[in-house]
């Protein structure tokens, strides 16, 4: 495996990189938070919003964006098109399991998907005035294992939804549900500051929150350290438990799948 | 009959034979609708709840109260359903036939070819955001206690329609771009994020987003203009501003359209 994986992501960044045009669409993806963004900015120039000042607005939302990059994945429609036409067999006849070619194929692609957003962000943060990021070394520290819980949570999670394909047509609609979910209450849409504050409290503990605002929070300076490793630990129980589903989904999966033209 | 007026109706009804065939390709899949209307209310779900998170904080926002957002909100929507609906896929369509040199087939017919390439091809299942839209309107002029008059009736269909005619042409340059290059496959999509402005009232947005999106590059015509209308407070030289700019675009992507073709040189020979 530790020879595999070398040659794995070397093949995959190759293929990821032919594939460019995912900057665009990595843009795309970003024009929702950014118009929320954009309206809370205009929102604030009367006073803070709960806290939250233009620039801190500006600061949240791009680093977010940044974030997705870093943690999001997109991997359904693809399994399920392997389960659809059978060409999984391909892959179950090889050595290394399934979840390997997929996890390594993501992990490749990782610095190029973050690449684009990350240029921007530096730019942007040089151009708010004020200090907005706190770049302490514990933080960064958390807000690189948050960002590494985040995304295998996310892989995970797809990997998962995708393993239904073995039994429903419809898996892509299950993960486009989903993404809207996590989405709206992972911090991505708003921060979980200005929900109501009963309902924030009841957010952090959901896993959605993993992914894009707990590193957001960390990144800005928002959230104290102890409830950051707090949130972490929520992160990190949310991780195993979809390591568990996966590995029951697809065990299931795989006993009752009979491969189209096989 | 004069001729101008019979060229006409052999264009509505070739429009009503390519809304009957797709509708018929549609009606194959049924379940889609169901799905569609689905996401269509999830996404509602999504963007009524974002505005009501800006509401807990704030009263009115650039002078527009919940209710009245859920307006625009619901236009949106509605400019979205034409969008996926009519705009997508045609644009998909003639990217591939370009790409591909089927266009020859289309530029053969005895027939305008942007009228041809650009409005054969329906998803009805994505027309679920339409209703969502039209509900969202209707729950907000219930709650603001508003039955508009008909003559601000009038300026909102002829908003309605000056804001379908912008989308319409807008999806048409975007087709025409991909005679010359070919893979624009990503730029539509970009053109379709940037339409995400329009979700919301353009008075919300801060400067300059807000000039530019009134006057530079005017999205606000989309959904903000025809709610404006609905609710009395468009200004005339805004609503004759936004059907001139309307019928330029229009006339602008036809002439795209007439450059593209005579400038086509078939991938097939």
């Amino acid at each position: 495996m530790l020879i595999a994986y070398p040659a794995l992501l070397r093949a995959y960044w190759e293929r990821a990189v032919a594939y460019r045009a995912v900057f665009v669409v990595a843009l795309l993806n970003a024009a929702f938070p950014l118009v929320m963004m954009a309206i809370w900015i205009g929102m604030a120039q009367t006073g803070p919003v709960a806290g939250y000042t233009a620039a801190d607005f500006a600061s949240y939302y791009l680093s977010a964006v940044l974030v997705r990059r870093i943690t999001g994945v997109g991997i359904v429609s693809d399994v399920e098109r392997l389960v659809r036409t059978g060409e999984l067999s391909v892959y179950l006849i090889r050595p290394l399991g399934v979840v390997h070619h997929f996890f390594a194929r993501v992990l490749a692609g990782r610095p190029l998907v973050a690449l684009a957003p990350a240029v921007l962000v530096a730019v942007a943060v040089l151009l708010i005035p004020g200090q907005q990021f706190d770049l302490q070394p514990l933080r960064l520290l958390l807000f690189g294992l948050a960002c590494g819980v985040g995304f295998v949570l996310e892989f995970l999670t797809q990997y998962l939804i995708a393993g239904l394909s073995f039994w429903i047509v419809q898996t892509q609609g299950v993960s486009a549900a989903y993404q809207f979910v996590r989405a709206f209450l992972g911090g991505y849409i708003v921060p979980l500051a200005l929900f109501p504050p009963t309902l924030g409290a009841v957010l952090i503990w959901l896993p959605f929150q993993v992914s894009v605002a707990l590193p957001v929070e960390l990144l800005t300076g928002r959230l104290d350290l102890t409830l950051g490793a707090l949130r972490l630990g929520i992160g990190i129980a949310w991780m195993g438990l979809a390591a568990l589903g996966v590995r029951l989904v697809w065990a299931a999966g795989l006993r009752s799948y009979t491969a189209v033209g096989a | 009959m004069h001729r101008p007026l019979r060229n006409a109706l052999r264009y509505l009804d070739l429009l009503r034979l390519f809304v009957h065939n797709s509708l018929l390709a549609n009606l194959e899949y049924r379940v889609n609708f169901a799905g569609a209307l689905f996401m269509s209310l999830l996404d509602a779900l999504w963007a009524v709840g974002g505005a009501l998170l800006f509401y807990t904080h704030r009263a009115t926002i650039g002078g527009w109260t919940f209710h009245e957002t859920l307006i625009v909100i619901g236009l949106f929507f509605i400019a979205s359903g034409f969008v996926d609906a009519v705009m997508q896929p045609n644009v998909r369509d003639v990217i591939e036939a370009v790409r591909s040199g089927m266009m020859d087939y289309t530029l053969l017919r005895p027939i305008n070819p942007m009228f041809h390439a650009t409005l054969r091809r329906f998803r009805f299942e994505k027309l679920s955001s339409l209703l969502v839209g039209m509900s969202l309107i209707g729950y907000a002029l219930a709650q603001l206690r508003l039955w508009p008059a008909p003559e601000r009736w009038l300026a909102f269909g002829l908003l309605g329609l000056a804001a379908v005619a912008l989308l319409y042409a807008l999806m048409a340059a975007l087709a025409a771009l991909c005679f010359w290059v070919v893979d624009i496959a990503n730029v539509d999509e970009l053109v379709l994020g940037v339409l995400e402005v329009a979700r919301f009232p353009a008075q919300a947005f801060p400067e300059p987003v807000r000039g530019l999106i009134s006057f530079v590059f005017p999205i606000a015509l989309i959904s903000t203009a025809p709610a404006e209308a609905l609710l009395g407070r468009l200004t005339p030289s805004l609503a004759i501003f936004g059907i001139a700019f309307a019928l330029i675009m229009l006339w602008l992507s036809a002439w795209a359209w007439q450059r593209a073709v005579a400038s086509y040189t078939s991938a097939s020979s």
